[in-house]
């Protein structure tokens, strides 16, 4: 009796002992903030396309950055604090020109899930804006055990072997509107992926830091991409005729001859040079 | 070094002078050009000097190529005229001139940096200088030069800022202050005429020597006076 009992219980400590390492099913995590949603939360059908409407881009342009509101308030959202240090560095890359009077960045309370251009219009005026930056973004973590995760029986192993992995992959998605014509001006994206493992214990913080990792990295490949897309739209706006480029109060004025000033000095100097000669 | 020489040389000296000035507004750190550049509050506020730094910063390296290339040229054109003495005044009396003009006439416009004042100031200048002094078969060609550069000047005062290669060396977002141009060229020819009437000439000089000082203080001081019983 005693040795049915004494198996029985050794039976039990080992199950509970390998309870973590019974067959696990990946998990996803997914954030997405999209532009469409938070832009025609009410469109159910294809917005009709209008004739273009003249767009007055008033120099220096007041630019606001932002993210686009969450779609799902799930686990592992993108914590504000670091929405608005990746809003910083965006402010930072972009304040140099001399055409952007000012950047600001708008946290994500102002705006509102699904508000559509009368949110956005009202934080435009909010904050003095004429040009918003908005930033939309689609991440998907996937977490999967390997093999190692085994161990995790052994108790130490769930503190030591890094037996779950995850897969992070993001996309950042920059659409600069002009809020008066609602007219989309230029857009860049950037993507990542990163991937990594963790032991059982450790694998929550890890995992968070990944994500935010993704954002980072995604950030870093949207921010040329966008200032190469500024550089072709300042070339577009020469022949686009329905983009108006006026001045505002406070403008910067430069003293330029320009090259074809300097063929009419050159002009002149010929001219004047052979008058000299003869004189000397 | 013989006469010859040194004469030979003025013309040299003059237009390196003046590309030499704008090179080293183009090489200063970003705080400094700040504090020499055409702001128009703070010349409001006192900053005279501003007056006169502001048209040798630039905003580009293309700008400041640009404007110190047609700039030194015209000098040395100046200076092989026998005028070089005459350059060093027409620099100093032409700056502050120009600039608040820029106060009076370009309300708006906060900051302003180049040197194509100065440069419209001289070519005009030159543009006198050897219509004085030319043969008559060249009349036809300094009458269509005239005629290109006031068209240039028409150009100017459109909405050129976006940047239409030839036109202008600006970068986006910044509009062409047409305003110094005209101001330049209005000054250019006032003291090309003011000079042919000698006596008027020897007393406006002798005055602006023995009172350079005492006129910019002057003419800022009432401009200040005027700004703040206006509007302030």
């Amino acid at each position: 009796m005693k040795k049915w009992t004494l198996g029985f219980l050794l039976l039990c400590g080992f199950a509970g002992l390998s309870g973590c390492a019974v067959p696990w099913h990946g998990q996803q995590n997914k954030q997405t903030g999209s532009l469409v949603e938070y832009l025609y939360p009410k469109q159910t059908t294809p917005v009709a396309v209008e004739p273009a409407a003249m767009t007055h881009l008033k120099l220096p342009l007041r630019v606001g950055i932002a993210f686009v509101p969450p779609g799902n308030m799930g686990y592992g959202e993108l914590p504000e604090s670091e929405r608005l240090k990746m809003l910083s560095r965006v402010k930072e890359a972009f304040s140099h020109h001399p055409f952007i009077g000012g950047i600001e960045v708008i946290p994500s309370s102002y705006l509102k899930p699904r508000g559509g251009f009368e949110n956005l219009e009202q934080v435009s005026r909010m904050f003095n804006v004429d040009v918003v930056a908005l930033l939309s973004y689609d991440q998907m973590q996937f977490s999967d055990r390997n093999q190692l995760s085994f161990l995790y029986w052994t108790i130490i192993g769930a503190y030591v072997i890094h037996g779950n992995e995850y897969d992070t992959h993001t996309m950042l998605d920059a659409v600069v509107f002009d809020v008066p014509s609602r007219k989309l001006l230029f857009r860049a994206p950037g993507t990542s992926t990163v991937k990594g493992a963790a032991s059982w214990a450790t694998f929550s913080e890890r995992s968070r830091g990944a994500r935010i990792d993704g954002f980072n990295k995604a950030l870093d490949v949207l921010i040329p991409q966008l200032q190469t897309e500024l550089s072709a739209f300042k070339e577009r706006v020469k022949s686009d005729t329905s983009v108006r480029v006026q001045h505002r109060p406070g403008y910067t004025g430069g003293g330029d001859m320009g090259w074809l000033g300097v063929v009419l000095v050159l002009l002149l100097i010929g001219v004047g040079m052979g008058h000299v000669r003869k004189l000397d | 070094m013989s006469a010859n020489s040194i004469k030979t040389l003025q013309p040299l000296r003059a237009g390196v002078l003046l590309i030499a000035l704008c090179l080293i507004g183009s090489v200063l750190p970003d705080r400094f050009v700040h504090v020499l550049q055409y702001d128009r509050a703070a010349i409001l506020s006192g900053e005279a000097w501003r007056l006169w730094s502001g048209h040798f910063v630039h905003l580009s390296t293309e700008h400041m190529a640009a404007n110190a290339l047609a700039l030194g040229l015209l000098a040395a054109m100046i200076a092989a005229y026998g005028h070089a003495k005459k350059l060093v005044h027409y620099t100093l009396l032409g700056a502050p001139v120009i600039s608040l003009g820029l106060v009076y006439l370009a309300p708006n416009m906060a900051v302003y940096r180049g040197a194509s004042g100065l440069v419209t100031l001289y070519f005009v200048l030159v543009c006198c200088l050897v219509w004085q002094n030319s043969s008559p078969y060249l009349r036809g060609p300094m009458v269509m030069l005239t005629l290109a550069a006031i068209l240039k000047l028409v150009l100017d005062t459109e909405k050129t800022e976006a940047g239409m290669g030839l036109i202008t060396t600006l970068p986006t977002g910044v509009q062409i202050a047409w305003q110094a141009h005209l101001l330049g060229a209005m000054l250019g020819l006032a003291v090309f005429v003011l000079s042919k009437i000698t006596p008027l000439w020897q007393i406006a000089c002798t005055y602006w020597r023995a009172k350079a000082g005492w006129i910019s203080r002057t003419v800022i001081a009432a401009w200040r006076g005027y700004r703040e019983g206006d509007s302030y």
